[in-house]
């Protein structure tokens, strides 16, 4: 059987096979990666270098992997069926260059791809006629790439900075068996915004304000190679034409420096998280696999070995390394004399929405699936015959800002005082990362129960949108939150202080009261500043007495009771 | 009910060998491979085990020693802790701040191992952490989140 890995990316795609036990990327037109890009201005698609020089804006279609497993439609075809072009064309331009038909693939999808998208990139592979062995993990691949599972045991990291995203993993390994201990990423950060930085300093220096469409990818592809070409060098030049006339486009060494810096300091922020998450600190690390395209440069590889000061997989080339694993794999399978096992995480936390809009987190990101976890909930009010679930998803704290997977109601729960029916709410995240959530009441058995898939809802592009959004407004959550948290806390303290106030001495309770009351209505009119004031005035009141009414409680007397 | 630190050939105490734990996940891993209800029970003891708190408050549990109810003495120390933090107003100091607690926290957690001879000083510490855990968790600001 003659296999293939094929590294399906966002931006440009890679396929390789095994040769002598040696796994080999096939050049297509020179090129090792094929931008993935298709245009459908023909009667045939046109797929690659060719579509992304012939760009029209309503014919051609870049990132397509961005919406895999998605309604959207682009010239009447789904994201399957236009990755099913970019499958072809690997597929038919590696059949004739290496003049073998080929029988089967490895392909690789992000770590954090649903089943949805992985399902999704399946059908684009049977659209093209190609039969899938397995879908493996693009990390994993990686390290597959490197040879790590032969290893007997070790913690490695991959440092995966592409064209539009950055992905981190870190994986344990032991025995064959691959454990992703946490995963952290952003969709915010990679090559492509550094290209632009340096387009816009050369379209500023030559006022190109006004370039066509064309022009502009022409130009940006110009930028990027001088990136990509500079080196060590302190400064490079690349001649442009446009309109007929001759721009020298140039990048020094000092302006790369600067474009990076950002990038590099958030990416190693989300790196810091990551090996917190994992409970692991730098040293623990074996070693640090470079991917994508971005790694090539040397002030980015430099910033990564001085921070991780470990073995740095560098050695092959970052765009092929993944699609280098994925024929391992494939060759592997084929000859029936591997099984790699990998444990999955939870890549966002999953949680409830409590009163007052915060977020009870009940499966944390990171946790390995398949997981169960269980929380109780109970009624605010008297009687209270129902209660309503929200089920959401993202590291905000505040569930608006969270991903809503879904809405639930448990209803029929029999009159009894408030806080006395015990809901017990069960979150169960399967293998595949599907979520069900169940409530039941427990003095009666009523039951109520909803599924979710905790990925499908979200493409992996809108997860790292929704973790990007949670580090860029931090600062203005920390209002809103703040205010979440006062309302909160109040009608707490309010309920707390209205289930003791009669055990204050009579002389005061009145006057409390009084307060009490004007509180409330500050609360209600949203008067922070002053609520917060009124607040802890009564907490004052409050604490005076607190610790003797406790102390009374334990010893089963009511402080009015003994002050009477 | 199955007890966690069999279920890992573990003996029943606070302090655990981490190298054990995870070795015999992994082997458990490998056994229970394709088996759903055992591995999610494996992966919930195991999370369980490996957090620090989580096994305090599991550990606790055993004994059926509950930590819901805090101490009145922590409780004052920490409606304090509030305060002081409310008090603070530059975004510097804050930070500051709970870094401290966080070391603090830290350091708390590392020496609970310490306790575990005597239930009820064990159970006293873990629910200043558990309080401190909590005050943390919603103040803290992670690459993702200021929860």
């Amino acid at each position: 059987m003659f296999t293939v890995g094929i590294d399906l990316g966002t931006t440009a795609s890679v396929i390789s096979y095994v040769t002598n036990g040696l796994p080999q990327v096939v050049k297509i037109g020179g090129n090792s990666t094929v931008p993935s890009v298709v245009n459908y201005s023909d009667s045939a698609p046109i797929v690659g270098r060719e579509a992304v020089y012939k760009y029209e804006s309503d014919n051609t279609i870049f990132s397509v992997k961005r919406f895999m497993g998605k309604e959207k439609l682009f010239c009447d075809r789904n994201a399957s069926e236009v990755s099913s072009d970019i499958l072809s064309y690997l597929k038919t331009n590696a059949e004739r260059i290496l003049n073998h038909p080929i029988d089967a693939a490895v392909i690789t999808v992000p770590a954090h791809f649903s089943d949805a998208q992985r399902t999704a990139t399946k059908s684009a592979a049977s659209i093209a006629g190609i039969k899938v062995l397995r879908l493996i993990n693009e990390p994993t691949a990686a390290a597959i790439a490197f040879g790590l599972d032969k290893q007997k045991k070790g913690l490695f990291a991959i440092y995966d900075f592409g064209g539009g995203t950055f992905d981190f993993s870190i994986l344990r390994l032991e025995d064959g068996i691959f454990q992703v201990l946490s995963t952290g990423g952003s969709n915010q950060l990679g090559g492509d915004d550094i290209d632009h930085e340096i387009l816009q300093e050369n379209i500023k220096r030559f006022n190109l304000e006004s370039l066509s469409n064309q022009q502009n990818i022409a130009c940006k592809l110009v930028a990027k190679s001088l990136k990509e070409k500079l080196g060590e060098s302190l400064s490079i030049t690349k001649k442009v034409i446009v309109n007929g006339k001759t721009y020298q486009f140039s990048l020094t060494k000092e302006e790369l420096q600067q474009y990076t810096k950002s990038p590099i300091s958030t990416s190693l922020e989300i790196v810091t998280q990551a090996l917190e998450d994992a409970g692991i600190s730098i040293e623990d690390l074996d070693g640090v696999v470079l991917v994508g395209g971005t790694t090539k440069l040397p002030l980015i590889k430099d910033a990564v070995s001085n921070f991780f000061r470990t073995k740095i997989y560098d050695d092959l080339n970052p765009e092929e390394v993944v699609s280098l694993g994925a024929a391992l794999q494939a060759h592997a399978i084929a000859e029936k004399n591997h099984n790699l096992l990998l444990i999955d995480v939870v890549p966002l936390s999953l949680g409830i929405e409590t009163f007052g809009g915060g977020v009870d987190k009940i499966i944390h990101r990171n946790t390995p699936i398949p997981i169960k976890e269980r929380r109780e909930y109970t009624t605010y009010q008297d009687n209270q015959n129902g209660i309503k679930f929200r089920v959401v998803q993202g590291e905000r704290p505040i569930a608006v800002e969270c991903q809503t997977l879904a809405d639930f109601e448990l209803t029929g729960i029999p009159a009894m005082p408030a806080g006395r029916p015990r809901v017990i709410v069960d979150f169960s995240v399967d293998i595949n990362g599907i979520l069900n959530v169940t409530a039941t009441e427990k003095n009666t058995g009523i039951k109520q129960s909803v599924t979710a898939n905790a990925n499908s809802e979200i493409s992996q592009d809108k997860m790292l949108k929704i973790l990007e959004t949670a580090y860029r407004s931090r600062e203005q959550d920390e209002a809103f939150a703040k205010q979440i948290a006062l309302q909160t806390e109040s009608e707490r303290s309010l309920r707390f202080w209205n289930s003791i106030v009669e055990e204050l001495p009579q002389s005061i309770r009145d006057s409390v009261l009084n307060k009490m009351k004007r509180f409330e209505e500050t609360l209600h009119s949203q008067d922070f500043d002053n609520a917060i004031t009124e607040k802890h005035e009564l907490e004052d009141i409050f604490g005076k007495y607190l610790d003797e009414i406790i102390n009374n409680h334990l010893s089963g007397k009511k402080l009015s009771d003994i002050r009477r | 009910m199955m007890n966690y630190f069999k279920l890992f050939n573990l003996p029943v105490s606070y302090s655990i060998d981490d190298l054990v734990l995870t070795s015999v996940y992994l082997k458990k891993q490998k056994e229970f491979a394709g088996q759903d209800e055992n591995v999610m029970l494996l992966n919930y003891a195991y999370s369980t085990l490996k957090n620090p708190v989580k096994r305090a408050e599991y550990f606790l549990s055993l004994f059926n020693n509950n930590v819901s109810n805090m101490p009145s003495k922590i409780a004052k120390n920490m409606f304090e802790l509030r305060e002081k933090y409310a008090s603070l107003i530059e975004t510097e100091e804050k930070n500051v701040f709970l870094e401290a607690v966080k070391i603090d926290v830290k350091q708390k957690i590392e020496s609970l191992s310490n306790y575990e001879q005597d239930l009820s000083v064990f159970s006293e510490k873990f629910a200043e952490i558990k309080f401190l855990n909590s005050f943390l968790e919603k103040e803290k600001s992670d690459v993702y989140s200021r929860n």
